[in-house]
Formats: structure tokens, C-alpha cells, sequence
């Protein structure tokens, strides 16, 4: 697009985000690793 | 618009840019005579911070309706693989920006509304209309003249048959 002549320079910082980005997914409670098997000395 | 394996992305124009859905487009300087001078492989990292004042890089905008809409039809005549439609929208632009007599360049911009001009092919614009529903933006099919962009680009779809039978009685 054919702007013409530049005028002036400055910075634009948005106020809110305006790109519509995914939510990220909701944080899951930590899984608690299963535990090994305990060994049981044979009899 | 270009047609990505099932999927519709926005494209620039006259680059081979991709707009990226849910991520801001940044922009580089693709300058063709900047890389020549510069001896810098046309996909090597950016020459410089965009947009600068003595370059016309950046993303472009325009405050003119019509002007945009005449670029509804640029390069038209040229065979471009992939291209199955032209939009036109509202775009956010933000981060360093110049501004020019009839629109700006930005370092960073995202679609805020896109439109697609009315087709015959009724039913393959609004499938092109779903599939950029992925841009998380309104997408309109033009219809009547109710907003200022449906006017300009009816005004130049206008003028473009006008001279196109200009071309046919004169030839």
C-alpha cells in the first residue's frame, strides 16, 4: 500500500494484547508418580 | 488468501509472507535492491530495524478504504499458485511505526476484522470465510454498501468492469 511521504515516527505499545491467542490450558494438579512396587524378601 | 494443504492463510500481497493465526506478524525488510547492496542471500536475517524512515519497509496500511480495495486487485493478472481469494480488513498495528500521508508502516500488525468481496462462488467464499475463522477475528462476506470499505470496494469493482468494456469497444 502507497502510504506517501513519511510524517512522523513514534511507538505504539497496545494496551491490551490484540492478537486472540489460545487460552493455555488450565493448570493440573502434579501427578503423583506411582510408586514401584516394593520388594517383599522371599520366604 | 492462499490455500495451505486444507488450510486458508492470509498472505501478503506482494511477498511470500504468511500471516501466522493467533501470532503477530513482525516485519523484516525484504527490500530486493537493500539485499542486492548489501550482498545479503534473499533469506538471510533483516537488514535493518523496520520500519526505518528512508525505507518503505514494514507492514502497510492504509486510512483510505478505496485505496485498500484497489488492492483487491493487484497483480491480478498474474498467475500466483495457491492464491484462492483476496480479503481486505482492519488491521491492529503496533511497536515501531512511521506514519505517511495516507497510512502507516509498523513493525508489528494483527488482522482486527477481515472481509472477503461478494462471488458467484457463493458457496466457496463462505468455506474460504470458515476457514479463516481461525484468525480468532470477525470475518464479513461483503454484502450492499452499508460500511465504508463495502462502498470502495463496489466503487472499484465498478470502474474495473467499466474499463474492462472500455478495453473490449475500443479493441
Amino acid at each position: 500500500v502507497e502510504i506517501g511521504e513519511p510524517q512522523r515516527t513514534y511507538t505504539v505499545e497496545p494496551i491490551e494484547d490484540p492478537v486472540p491467542r489460545e487460552a493455555p490450558p488450565p493448570d493440573e494438579d502434579p501427578v503423583e508418580p506411582g510408586r514401584e512396587p516394593e520388594e517383599v524378601p522371599g520366604r | 488468501v492462499v490455500q495451505q494443504r486444507r488450510r486458508f492463510r492470509l498472505r501478503s500481497i506482494v511477498f511470500d509472507t504468511i500471516w501466522p493465526p493467533e501470532a503477530e506478524l513482525t516485519a523484516g525488510c525484504n527490500r530486493l535492491w537493500t539485499r542486492v547492496r548489501n550482498r545479503l542471500a534473499w533469506r538471510s536475517e533483516h537488514v535493518h530495524d523496520v520500519p526505518v524512515w528512508r525505507c518503505s519497509c514494514g507492514i502497510h496500511a492504509t486510512s483510505d478504504p478505496e485505496l485498500a480495495a484497489e488492492y483487491l486487485y493487484l497483480y491480478s493478472e498474474v498467475h500466483q499458485p495457491h492464491v484462492v481469494y483476496r480479503a481486505v480488513g482492519l488491521v491492529s498495528l503496533w511497536g515501531s511505526v512511521v506514519e505517511g500521508e495516507s497510512g502507516w508502516r509498523a513493525s508489528h500488525a494483527y488482522p482486527k476484522r477481515l472481509f472477503l468481496p461478494p462471488s458467484q462462488r457463493r458457496r466457496d467464499v463462505e468455506a474460504i470465510r470458515d476457514g479463516l475463522a481461525e484468525y480468532g477475528v470477525p470475518v464479513d462476506i461483503l454484502n450492499g454498501s452499508e460500511t465504508p470499505i463495502a462502498r470502495a470496494v463496489q466503487r472499484v469493482r465498478r470502474e474495473r468492469r467499466r474499463r474492462r468494456y472500455a478495453a473490449t469497444q475500443s479493441g
